[in-house]
């Protein structure tokens, strides 16, 4: 099921989507994002048992797609 | 707000059930992007593999057919005499096209059958749990080549492109990865331009995508992009081997 | 014209116009009459790679919703199983010709019946039938190719017309008929034709269901398949069994041998009749019911090893004796050696 978290941040600053219970942990858009934004967030598990991506620093986001664009399981939907 | 990236309308709703950080989810978007932006996805017909892919058939968002281990090249052209106007593909794993599948694959690129073929290459066999395909490299332990593959007796890994090329009724040929982003942009340039040959109904394509296999290669999704930089591309030169057009 | 080119002409005749097929002995007279042929009239002709290919590429084209013909003999038949059994387990209509040759390996290019287990067993893996049609002559071979492609439409199966060298290869005048599709068949809204076509619902094809209960309940649907088949499509002949003391039981060529052969037993006062299948599956159990009676036994008489035999034990279920005469090799019977075996059972004229 997807559960979308909107990231909280300044109308100015891209939007970075997460279906999150889609999530596998596999680090990909960790791996590629530019400004290295992105960790698994080792404090909890998805519906499937993994640790889902997130944003942890919108501020330095460029809304390049990068992540999404990567991401094998369309996870992340990117706005700016 | 403008969106930058979002989910392909080429996709259904079926989560993929591919392993973490598997390439063939990359895969998959490229190709349903493809014809969603060549606005062919009505006329598209998919032809899935046996292999991982086996259920490319819930994934891609247009009428497909699943076909027996190899030969599904074979029920393209089926597909594709009956229905010159559809847009037909396949999409295969290294044993399915180059092992089992290798008469259908060379016959079909010799009819110059009007078919894109995405060839998912990961050095090994997948779904049945990492045993040695005709990509693995030498040296490369598998679990039927343990001790790593040895040239004498199981030979060197075999270079499709670079063989499917040599046939006159191709039309493109080229092999990309997804590995980084602008792999990834590439092999997506790539794969939109083999449809659009067959919109033009100009002959045979065919796309080999380098793809990860992070659990039977034994690394961690991230460590398996770099393999594929590092131990493949030096085998597999990425690269336009044949463009009937000219040009990359 | 000849048998292999009657059969050709029909299923052109009946709508067919995709085929895909690879060259073998005596039968290719098919692939080339088709190559002429269906380009006259739109179709398409593909020579494939092997039989392996040419089987998947009727897989396709079946479901993309053509009518498609592939036909090979006997070894290029074995090649075909797995596509058989994947096309069965799709549901696909298609029609498939075996010209017999004698087995087995590489066996010899003169006719055969030894593919009766093949056709009729399975061949392939797997739970599924092959609806099998067995003609006698080449008037009879046209019009079962033409009956095959409504059958399979019908049933949403494979059909085979299962013939031999002989019929491939004889010359005989056939008259093809003007074709009048059957009235009840239904439209092929399942083949796959891209989504624009379907206003957006997707058609898959497929065999593969990996939860049993799934799979278990797709094959019970198959069979239920095989149950109206096996009511309303059954096909036999009975020649001169009414007082026959004898019951010939043969198929194919070797039912019109049989036939000359009882024109002799009859003449020499020897009462024989012929049971002659059309149907191979279903088999025409039916028609041993209608003249177990009558006769002290039934004599089968195949160009095999006895194959068709098993499903006679069956039929007969112990009732009355059964003896089997079989010339293989690709030798073919005459009428005298089945004479003669009548004359044995029968103690010689009365």
């Amino acid at each position: 099921m997807q559960i979308p978290l909107p990231i909280a941040g300044q109308p100015s600053l891209p939007e970075v989507i997460f279906a999150e219970d889609l999530c596998k942990g596999c680090e990909l858009c960790v791996t590629v994002c530019p400004t290295k934004i992105l960790k698994l967030d080792l404090t909890r598990v998805n519906l499937r048992g993994y640790f889902p991506a997130i944003v942890y620093n919108l501020a330095q986001c460029s809304g390049c797609g990068s992540c999404a664009k990567m991401c094998p399981d369309s996870v992340i939907t990117v706005r700016r | 707000m403008k969106t930058v990236y979002e989910k392909s309308t080429g996709l259904t709703d079926v989560p993929l059930h591919y392993c973490p950080g598997c390439t063939h989810g990359i895969i998959h978007k490229l190709v349903a992007e493809s014809l969603v932006e060549l606005d062919v996805l009505g006329r598209a017909i998919a032809v899935a593999p046996v292999g991982c892919a086996v259920f490319a058939y819930d994934y891609f968002n247009c009428d497909a057919q699943e076909a027996a281990h190899g030969r599904a090249p074979a029920v393209a052209t089926g597909i594709k005499r009956v229905h010159p106007d559809a847009i037909v593909f396949t999409y295969q794993g290294d044993g399915d096209l180059a092992s089992i599948g290798m008469a259908e694959i060379v016959h079909a690129a010799m009819r110059g059958e009007n078919i894109t073929v995405v060839f998912v290459n990961n050095a090994i066999y997948g779904m049945t749990g990492g045993q040695m395909a005709p990509t693995t490299l030498v040296g490369q332990s598998t679990t039927t080549s343990p001790l790593g593959r040895n040239r004498l007796g199981q030979g060197a890994p075999l270079r499709i492109c670079e063989m499917l090329a040599t046939i006159e009724a191709t039309a493109y040929v080229a092999r990309v990865s997804v590995h980084t982003v602008p792999r990834l942009t590439a092999a997506k340039r790539a794969i939109k331009k083999a449809f659009q040959l067959q919109i033009e109904r100009k002959g045979f394509s065919l796309v080999e995508v380098l793809s990860t296999c992070p659990t039977n290669w034994g690394l961690s999704p991230v460590e398996a992009l770099h393999w594929v930089e590092r131990t493949m591309i030096p085998i597999f030169p990425l690269g336009v081997y044949k463009d009937l057009e000219g040009g990359a | 014209m000849k048998g292999n080119e009657a059969i050709a002409a029909a299923a052109i005749n009946a709508g067919c116009r995709y085929f895909f097929g690879y060259p073998i002995t005596p039968q290719n007279e098919i692939p080339e009459y088709m190559s002429r042929e269906l380009p006259k009239v739109g179709g398409v002709y593909v020579q494939a790679e092997s039989e392996v290919a040419a089987i998947n590429m009727v897989y396709g084209a079946a479901g993309a919703g053509a009518r498609v013909l592939t036909s090979s003999s006997s070894p290029g038949i074995s090649l075909m199983q797995e596509g058989i059994s994947y096309l069965a387990g799709a549901e696909l209509p298609c029609v498939l010709v075996n010209i017999m040759r004698a087995g087995p390996g590489l066996g010899g290019v003169q006719p055969s019946q030894a593919d009766y287990f093949q056709a009729t067993k399975g061949g392939g893996h797997g739970d599924y039938h092959v609806l099998v049609l067995a003609p006698a002559n080449l008037q009879e071979a046209a019009d079962l190719t033409q009956l095959a492609f409504d059958l399979a439409d019908r049933y949403r199966n494979p059909a085979m017309v299962l013939a031999d060298g002989m019929i491939g290869q004889l010359m005989e005048p056939v008259e093809l008929s003007p074709y009048c599709p059957a009235t009840d068949l239904l439209p092929k809204d399942w083949a796959t034709t891209g989504t624009a076509a379907s206003g957006g619902r997707r058609r898959v094809i497929n065999s593969l269901y990996l939860y049993p209960d799934q799979l278990e309940q797709h094959v019970r649907a198959l069979y239920a398949k095989y149950a109206a088949m096996e009511r309303s499509e059954v096909r036999y002949e009975l020649h001169q069994c009414d007082d026959a003391d004898v019951v010939i039981v043969a198929y194919g060529t070797t039912s019109r041998i049989a036939r000359s052969a009882i024109e002799k037993c009859r003449r020499m006062g020897l009462r024989a009749g012929l049971l002659r299948p059309i149907t191979l599956y279903p088999f025409p159990f039916a028609a041993f019911e209608r003249v177990i009676a009558r006769p002290q036994g039934f004599l089968v008489v195949e160009m095999s090893m006895g194959q068709m035999l098993d499903d006679v034990k069956i039929a007969v279920a112990g009732r009355k004796p059964i003896a089997f005469y079989g010339r293989t090799g690709g030798i073919v019977p005459t009428p005298e050696e089945i004479v003669k075996q009548v004359r044995a059972l029968l103690g010689g004229a009365p």
